[in-house]
C-alpha cells in the first residue's frame, strides 16, 4: 500500500467514527494543554523571578567586602586580593577604593567622593557614557564624572567652604529622573581645565595640599544602569596615592598597608557567581550577589514546578490510555474487515500502520488543538488573573503564563509519540489477528 | 499434460477440539491444472473447506505439503510471505460476500490494488471496467448494504478477479442465493475464469453447482473418493 492510501484510509476510519475519535481526541487536547499550561506557568514564575532580581541589579554581579573568618577578621588587602584575583569563572575583578578630593574647574568647586578602579575592568562594569569615553590604562590622571555630581559644581563662597546653597546631595537617588527635568551643569568639565586636590579647603589643615592637573574624559549616563552610575571614577593607581596623602594629611593609620574598601566581580555566568560567592564567603569575606537570591528562588519554585508538571504528565497519560482504549475498542469491532484485507494479501506492516497512523492522527490533531486551547488559557489568565496567583511574588504586570516556541514543538511532538505508543500495542494485535478466524465473526 | 499448477502431497490436518484431536484431513494427495475448473464437493465434514483453506494458505497442514507452480511451498512459508503470495497469485469468492460495508462497490473491488500499491486512478480505472463485467456498471457508488445478495455477490466476483489472479477460490459462492442468481452466479464466475484462462477451484456442497466444472473433486471423511473429468464423464 502507498503511504497516502494509508493516510486517507486512517483519516476515513476515524471519520467514520466520528464521535468516538471526537471524544478521544478531547482526551488529547485536555492532556496537551494541561502539560502545555502547567508548564507554562513555571516558565512565567521562573521569567518573572529572574526580571525582578535583574531589576534589582546584574546577576552576575559580586560585591566582595572584608567580614569575619574563623581566623578572626579578614581585611581586602593586597595579598587576599591576589587570592580573589585566582577564583575561576570570573570575567573580571576590580578592587575599590575610594578617597575624598576637591575638583576645580573654572571658577567652579566640587568637594566630592571619587572611586579608583582598575581600567581593565570597566567594559564590564556596564557603564553608559553620555559624553566622552571610559578610562584606558594610560589615564592616570582622568576623571569619569556623573551628571548628579556636575550639577554641584559651585563657585566657592567668600571664607572658601563650597556647598551653601544648593541641595543636590541626594538627588541622584531620590530626586526626579525625569529626561524634562534636567539640569545642566554649571561648567562643562570636559572642555575647562580641571585641578583637583585631595580633601577639603575648608579643612582646618595647616599644610596646602597639593594641587594636581587632572583631565576629565567621560560623564555618564543619568540611568541606574550599573551600581557605579553615580560614582565619580579614577585610576585605581591614582586614588590609591591620593588616599595615601589623604591618609597622612588626617594622620589616619598611614602607616598601615592599603585596604580596599570592596572588590567587584563579574562573573562569567549566573552559576560561577554562585560558585564564587560561596568560595569567596568560604575565606572569611563578605559577598553579596543576586545569583544567591536566584538560586534560592529557584530552589523554592522547582516543588511548584514539580507539581504543576506532575499535574500535566498525568492528564496526559490518562488521554494516552485513552488512545489506547479507544484503538482496541476499534480493532474488535473491525476484526472482520481486518480478515477480509488479510484474506486479500495486505501486508501485515500495512495493516499495523493502518492502526498506528489512526492513534498518531489522534496525537498529532489533539496536540495541535492543544496548543490552540492553550493559548487562548494562558491569555485568559494573563488577562484577568495578573499576578494575582502568586500573590505579590511577581513584579507588576509580568505574566503568569509564559508558552516558547519550543513548547509548542515538545507539546506536538509528545502528543503524536504518545498516540503512536498508545497504538503500538493495539495494532501489533490487529497484526496478530487470525485471517480465517476473522472472516468467520460476524 | 502441461505441469500441475498445484501439487498437494501427501497433506493431514489435525484440528484439536478441546482434548480431542480430530482428523480433518487424511493423507491427500492432488494436483491441479491451469486453466481448469474444479468443484470439490462434500457434505460438511468432508473436509473440502479444511483443503481450501490450506490451498489458500490460510491455514497450515499438520503434515505434508503444497507445492505451487513447481516451486513454491506455502506450507514453509511465513506470514509475510505468505501474504505477498495471496495478493500477488489468489482471489478469493466468499458464500457470505465479505465486503466492507463502508466502502462503495468500485472501492471494494479496487481492495486488491490497493494492497499492490496501485495509484487511486488506475484502481478506479481497473474497478469500474470490472463492475462493467460483472453487470454493475451503473452500481459503482452503491454501498453493499444497498445491493441484493446477488450483487453482492457479484462484486466479490468482481474483487476476486480484479487483480488478474493465476487462481480464484470460490468458498460455496451460491450458498446464500436462490436457484435463479446462482446460475447467474456461477456463470459469470466460470466464464471470466475461462476467458481470462485462470485456474478456478469452487467448493460447494451443491451437485448443481459441480456441473460447471471440469474436474469434480467428490471428499468424504477427510479423503478423496473421487476425481472425475468431465471430459471423461461425456466419453463414457
Amino acid at each position: 500500500m502507498n503511504k497516502l492510501d494509508i493516510l486517507t484510509m486512517g483519516i476515513r476510519n476515524l471519520w467514520r467514527r466520528k464521535l468516538r475519535t471526537l471524544l478521544t481526541l478531547l482526551g488529547v487536547v485536555i492532556g496537551a494543554s494541561a502539560i502545555v499550561i502547567m508548564i507554562s506557568l513555571s516558565i512565567g514564575i521562573e521569567v518573572a523571578t529572574r526580571k525582578q532580581l535583574e531589576s534589582y541589579g546584574d546577576l552576575n554581579n559580586i560585591e566582595v567586602w572584608s567580614g569575619h573568618g574563623e581566623q578572626g577578621e579578614v581585611h581586602l588587602t593586597e595579598e587576599i586580593y591576589e587570592k580573589l584575583e585566582e577564583l575561576e569563572g570570573i570575567e573580571a575583578i576590580t578592587p575599590i577604593i575610594s578617597t575624598y578630593v576637591t575638583f576645580m574647574s573654572g571658577k567652579y568647586e566640587l568637594s566630592d567622593r571619587v572611586i579608583g578602579i582598575k581600567p581593565e575592568a570597566f567594559p564590564v562594569l556596564g557603564l553608559e557614557l553620555d559624553q566622552g569615553r571610559l578610562l584606558t590604562a594610560d589615564d592616570e590622571m582622568g576623571v569619569i564624572f556623573n551628571k548628579n555630581s556636575l550639577l554641584r559644581f559651585e563657585k566657592p563662597s567668600r571664607d572658601g567652604s563650597v556647598g551653601g546653597g544648593r541641595m543636590h546631595f541626594y538627588r541622584g537617588y531620590f530626586g526626579p529622573r525625569n529626561e524634562e527635568e534636567e539640569e545642566e551643569p554649571p561648567v562643562d568639565v570636559l572642555t575647562t581645565k580641571l585641578r583637583l586636590m585631595v580633601g577639603n579647603r575648608s579643612s582646618d589643615d595647616s599644610s596646602r595640599p597639593k594641587i594636581y592637573k587632572a583631565e576629565a574624559v567621560g560623564i555618564l549616563t543619568n540611568d541606574r544602569s550599573s551600581q557605579f552610575s553615580y560614582r565619580n571614577i579614577m585610576h585605581l593607581d591614582t586614588v590609591k596615592r591620593l588616599r595615601q596623602e589623604y591618609d597622612r594629611m588626617h594622620d589616619r593609620a598611614s602607616s598601615k598597608e592599603v585596604q580596599y574598601e570592596q572588590v567587584f566581580i563579574r562573573a562569567k555566568n549566573v552559576d560561577s557567581a554562585q560558585k564564587l560567592c560561596e568560595e569567596i564567603e568560604e575565606m572569611g569575606l563578605g559577598c553579596h550577589s543576586m545569583s544567591a537570591y536566584l538560586k534560592r528562588m529557584e530552589e523554592n519554585t522547582r516543588t511548584i514546578r514539580m507539581i504543576l508538571g506532575g499535574i500535566g504528565v498525568i492528564s496526559m497519560l490518562v488521554a494516552a490510555l485513552m488512545i489506547a482504549n479507544t484503538m482496541v475498542m476499534s480493532i474488535y469491532e473491525r476484526t472482520k474487515e481486518i480478515g477480509i484485507m488479510k484474506v486479500l494479501g495486505a501486508a501485515l506492516g500495512d495493516i499495523g500502520q493502518l492502526f498506528l497512523v489512526e492513534s498518531a492522527l489522534i496525537g498529532l490533531i489533539g496536540g495541535v488543538f492543544g496548543i490552540a486551547a492553550s493559548y487562548g488559557i494562558s491569555e485568559l489568565m494573563n488577562t484577568f488573573m495578573g499576578s494575582g496567583l502568586f500573590g505579590n511574588q511577581l513584579p507588576e504586570g509580568a505574566a503568569i503564563s509564559v508558552i516558547p516556541f519550543w513548547l509548542i514543538l515538545l507539546a506536538i511532538g509528545f502528543t503524536s509519540i504518545v498516540g503512536l505508543v498508545s497504538g503500538l500495542y493495539p495494532s501489533v494485535k490487529a497484526m496478530r489477528i487470525s485471517a480465517l478466524e476473522a472472516i468467520r465473526t460476524e | 499434460m502441461s505441469k500441475p499448477i498445484i501439487i498437494v502431497n501427501d497433506v493431514s490436518k489435525v484440528f484439536l477440539m478441546g482434548k480431542e484431536r480430530v482428523l480433518a484431513l487424511k493423507r491427500v494427495s492432488i494436483e491441479f491444472y491451469r486453466g481448469r475448473i474444479y468443484c470439490i464437493v462434500g457434505t460438511s465434514g468432508s473436509g473440502k473447506s479444511t483443503l481450501l483453506n490450506l490451498l489458500a494458505g490460510l491455514e497450515k497442514p499438520t503434515r505434508g505439503n503444497i507445492v505451487y507452480f513447481g516451486k513454491e511451498n506455502i506450507v514453509k512459508m511465513g506470514e509475510r510471505k505468505l501474504a505477498k503470495f495471496r495478493r500477488e497469485n489468489i482471489g478469493f469468492v466468499f458464500q457470505s460476500y465479505n465486503l466492507l460495508n463502508q466502502l462503495t462497490a468500485w472501492e471494494n473491488v479496487s481492495m486488491p490494488l490497493i494492497f499492490k500499491g496501485y495509484s487511486k486512478r488506475m484502481r478506479r480505472r481497473a474497478a469500474k471496467v470490472m463492475l462493467h463485467k460483472v453487470g454493475l456498471g451503473d452500481r459503482a457508488q452503491h454501498l453493499p448494504t444497498q445491493m441484493s445478495g446477488g450483487q453482492q455477490q457479484r462484486t466479490s466476483i468482481a474483487r476476486a478477479f480484479v487483480s488478474r489472479p493465476k487462481i480464484v477460490f470460490a468458498d460455496e459462492p451460491t450458498g446464500n442465493l436462490d436457484t435463479k442468481t446462482s446460475i447467474e452466479v456461477m456463470e459469470l464466475v466460470t466464464g471470466m475464469a475461462r476467458k481470462l484462462g485462470q485456474t478456478l477451484i469452487i467448493v460447494t456442497h451443491d451437485r448443481d453447482t459441480a456441473s460447471y466444472a471440469d474436474t469434480v473433486i467428490t471428499m468424504r471423511d477427510g479423503i478423496i473418493l473421487d476425481i472425475t473429468d468431465k471430459a471423461e464423464v461425456e466419453n463414457e
